[in-house]
């Protein structure tokens, strides 16, 4: 046996072989404190698991696709996926895989495991990483005892990991990752004790749960809690979980006696003695034992270290009875209550209103968008965690070569956006084939054109069309003319290969679990199209608040304010959308900047994210304003920083899209998803970077932008 | 797009590095050779000597188009991440007279040990008047610096 150590032949000069969590723990089996029994795989494993399978370089290679800093969360999520299904596509060599079932054969005996993660810059004092890599606990057999082994090792590269890695400044491609191997004490009563209040600063807080302290480090459950003054005989006061007592009224529940939680108190003590530094122990009660499950350095806070915007996004990985709960809201309250809220706005003329209610309007619309505004962070943004959830689900199950099949599964071709875009196709069908409809548009009327009219009137009233102009018949009619909208070449059989793939996902549920599974693909189906849908509902919103602005701009302009005090004509005028209005037009800088001097740099290549697949190549059509939209021809390359639902028509006319913005689940790439279009997302600079008219090639399958130019 | 910052690592690969390959245009295909270089300040300029019997001499005097390659990997896996290939395009030129003396000076400053073999008769001083940098890193990223 040579890559598993026991715990107990553990040195502290073995730090480097076995990570911080699996000498914290040996440290404190040596001193006598009750630690379940175990081995560490140490990091030689990992390094030769990730040698045999020649994913050093593939990993170098999705690392080095962005720079660290230059990354959203929503792109380390799926670099992190990307390399865990790697891992997950990993063989073990031979002996390694036999060393390791073996010794879990022994160890087990036919009971549970626990597989934790013991990376070697774990628990280094400076940085707790709590809550970083993965643990599992509970794993049944010795096969799954490997599968957790691969899914530890991959949390190297976690989405948290890389989070922690930008802000603190280190390498991605740093670390490596130990795991360890226990048996599981499936104790009665579990928790974590600090044996100084992280957040005064003095005494000892216990938190305690009934059963496996699983759920209370992921903060699913709300714990008892007991603060013990230091020194013998201190003082213990008890809080019970907020939620407990309210319902049951009781002072105490019960779940730990004073003599236990002075044990528990005792156990951090004595951690504390030994390690030198305050600690943040997990212990359980199995009987009357106490074990110690981990030990590690107390950092300020779970979150130390981290800026606001990292501590949100990972608030983001919601758990499954959360997104559940979430779906209800969002499909049973927020969506009709946004479709409602829109329809009375609309109902509302502002050019009938005086002076004094337009400016009561714009207040009100004001403050409606900003509530909304707020709703979209805190749930819809969460809610799109439906998606990446079940992606993570699926990958781990079938293992596909390609991380991204996934989506195969959650396009429903029934967005809001694909409802638009088929009233567009109708539209220019009836324009391409329709001379009466032409006469009539040349008359300046739509006599005759009943059907039309409809679609037209839809098409503003529900979805906001583009511009303003294309109000204007004439001008609707040449955009409709000049766009092919309707049906696109799309894959042959993508609906077919859905349905087989979906069936392969949930065959692998065992029987009593395969209704969960399709509870989950349901999920992922509804949040995936949400992430484009309720982009379309918050702009219905602001639409509205702008047509009364710009009602308001159009009186000041015409130096008239009807029946208005002084009072209200300023109150039109502090109108920060009516400042907005008076500035001009964005008109962003395109193209790189020419520098004067010796050089002159120009991008050849870019790199970003595969997001559609399909390589295409095509001239370069860069939007910085949405107006520019109108001046895209088709089949050109969509180069923007990010596509807003404004935008998402403009994605069936075009090429190809690259993206500055980054993520699988950002709306652009799932509208040209719908359309089968390449797209890459995550290009940095990519409006800069790249001109108007570039020869380009998109490859949507690499995430690779290239920019042809003639020869010197 | 920063010139300066691109001028910077493309000299710190440069100066970094000894050694180069050197492209020749031969008359069905490209040749290529690892050659000795020094590359001026202002990077416009690449400096290497070989023997007029080479059949490198031979191609630049049909062609004097040619490409150098410098990378710095290290032949390990991170080099997919770190290592930096830059290819310089340009046209070869044999020097002579006061631009030889200055040229020799500076290709034996780098490189000691080639005195003997630049102050050969046989040998020929070339100067690389630089078109185009590429500069290729993180595996994928490419930008071109085209030179005034």
């Amino acid at each position: 046996m040579w890559l598993i150590r026991r715990l107990e032949d553990i040195k502290d000069t073995d730090r480097g072989m076995v990570g911080g969590k699996a000498a914290a723990l040996a440290l404190l089996a040596e001193k006598g404190v009750r630690v379940p029994p175990g081995g560490c795989l140490t990091v030689t494993a990992f390094r030769d698991f990730l040698s045999f399978n020649g994913l050093d370089g593939k990993i170098a290679i999705e690392l080095g696709r962005k720079e660290l800093k230059d990354m959203r969360w929503e792109e380390m999520w799926d670099a992190s996926q990307r390399i865990r299904n790697l891992v997950n596509g990993g063989i073990f060599p031979t002996g390694m895989f036999r060393e390791i079932t073996s010794f879990a054969k022994t160890l087990l005996n036919g009971k549970s495991a626990a597989v934790r993660s013991s990376s070697l810059s774990e628990d280094s004092g400076s940085a707790s990483y709590a809550g970083v890599h993965e643990s599992y606990v509970d794993v049944k057999g010795e096969k799954a005892v490997v599968e957790s082994v691969r899914h530890v090792w991959a949390s190297l590269w976690s989405d948290a990991a890389f989070l922690y890695k930008k802000e603190l400044g280190l390498d991605p491609a740093s670390g490596g990752m130990a795991v360890i191997l226990q048996k599981l004490v499936r104790g009665e009563v579990s928790g974590v004790v600090f044996s100084l209040d992280p957040v005064r600063g003095r005494g000892i807080v216990i938190e305690a749960v009934p059963g496996l302290n699983k759920r209370l480090v992921d903060g699913e459950i709300e714990p008892h809690r007991w603060s013990v003054e230091r020194g013998p005989g201190g003082r213990i006061s008890y809080s019970p979980p907020s939620s407990s007592a309210k319902r049951s009224g009781k002072k105490t529940a019960g779940l730990l006696k004073a003599e236990r939680v002075r044990e528990v108190a005792r156990l951090a003590l004595s951690a504390e003695k030994l390690f030198r530094s305050p600690q943040d122990v997990e212990w359980t009660f199995r009987g009357k034992d106490l074990f110690a499950l981990q030990s590690r350095p107390i950092t300020t806070s779970p979150d130390a270290g981290l800026s606001k915007r990292s501590v949100f996004d990972l608030s983001l990985r919601r758990s499954f009875e959360n997104l559940l709960e979430l779906r209800k809201r969002i499909e049973g309250e927020l969506i009709p209550a946004m479709a409602e809220e829109t329809r009375r706005m609309r109902d509302k003329d502002p050019a009938k209103m005086s002076d004094a209610e337009l400016a009561r309007e714009l207040e009100r619309r004001t403050a409606v968008l900003e509530r909304w505004n707020r709703t979209y962070w805190d749930e819809f943004i969460p809610y799109g965690h439906g998606a990446r959830l079940f992606g993570r689900v699926y990958n781990d199950l079938i293992k596909p070569r390609d991380p991204h099949e996934f989506v195969e599964l959650l396009r429903t071709g029934r967005t809001l956006s694909m409802q638009r875009d088929a009233i567009l196709a109708e539209m220019a069908a009836m324009v391409r084939r329709g001379r009466p409809l032409l006469m009539a548009v040349r008359k300046g009327g739509l006599t005759g054109a009943a059907r039309f009219d409809a679609l037209r009137k839809r098409l503003f009233s529900e979805f906001g069309m583009i511009s303003a102009d294309l109000e204007d018949h004439r001008k609707l009619a040449v955009f409709l003319a000049k766009n092919p909208f309707g049906p696109r070449k799309g894959k042959k059989g993508g609906r077919a290969a859905a349905v087989d793939l979906e069936k392969r996902f949930l065959s692998r549920f065992p029987k009593k679990d395969r209704r969960r599974g399709l509870e989950l693909l349901n999920l992922a189906k509804s949040s995936y199209a949400m992430r484009d849908d309720d982009n379309v509902y918050l702009a219905g919103i602001e639409r509205e608040l702008k047509k009364a602005a710009d009602e308001a701009r159009r009186r000041i302009d015409a130096g008239f304010v009807r029946g208005g005090s002084k009072r209200t004509l300023s109150a039109l005028l502090r109108h920060k959308l009516v400042k907005e209005l008076d500035k001009p037009p964005v008109r962003g800088k395109t193209g790189p900047a020419r520098e004067r001097g010796a050089a002159e740099v120009r991008a050849k290549q870019l790199r970003g994210q595969p997001a559609s697949k399909g390589i295409v190549r095509g001239k370069a059509r860069v939007v910085v304003d949405p107006g520019q939209l109108k001046g895209l021809e088709p089949g050109e390359i969509l180069v923007c920083d990010s596509i807003g639902p404004e935008m998402t028509y403009a994605v069936s006319v075009a090429g190809g899209i690259v993206e500055r913005r980054g993520g699988m689940l950002i709306h652009g790439a799932i509208v040209a998803r719908e359309y089968g279009i390449p797209c890459v997302t995550g290009v940095p600079d990519a409006v800069h970077a790249i001109r108007t008219g570039d020869d380009l090639t998109v490859d949507g399958y690499l995430g690779i932008v290239t920019i042809r130019r003639k020869p010197m | 797009m920063n010139s300066g910052a691109s001028l910077s690592r493309i000299k710190t690969v440069l100066k970094g590095q000894r050694l180069g390959v050197l492209a020749t245009m031969g008359a069905d295909y490209p040749y290529q050779n690892i050659v000795s270089y020094t590359v001026s300040g202002d990077l416009r300029k690449i400096i290497f000597a070989t023997a007029r019997a080479t059949m490198k001499y031979a191609n630049i005097q049909r062609c004097p188009r040619v490409a150098m390659f410098v990378d710095n990997r290290k032949n390990t896996e991170q080099d997919l991440l770190d290592a930096v290939g830059i290819t310089a395009l340009g046209d070869a030129k044999e020097l002579s007279g006061a631009e030889e003396r200055r040229g020799k000076r500076s290709l034996t400053a780098c490189h000691p040990y080639l005195e003997e073999f630049v102050s050969s008769p046989g040998v020929a001083l070339f100067a690389v008047r630089v078109k185009i940098y590429y500069a290729v890193s993180r595996f994928q990223d490419v930008e071109e610096v085209v030179m005034r």
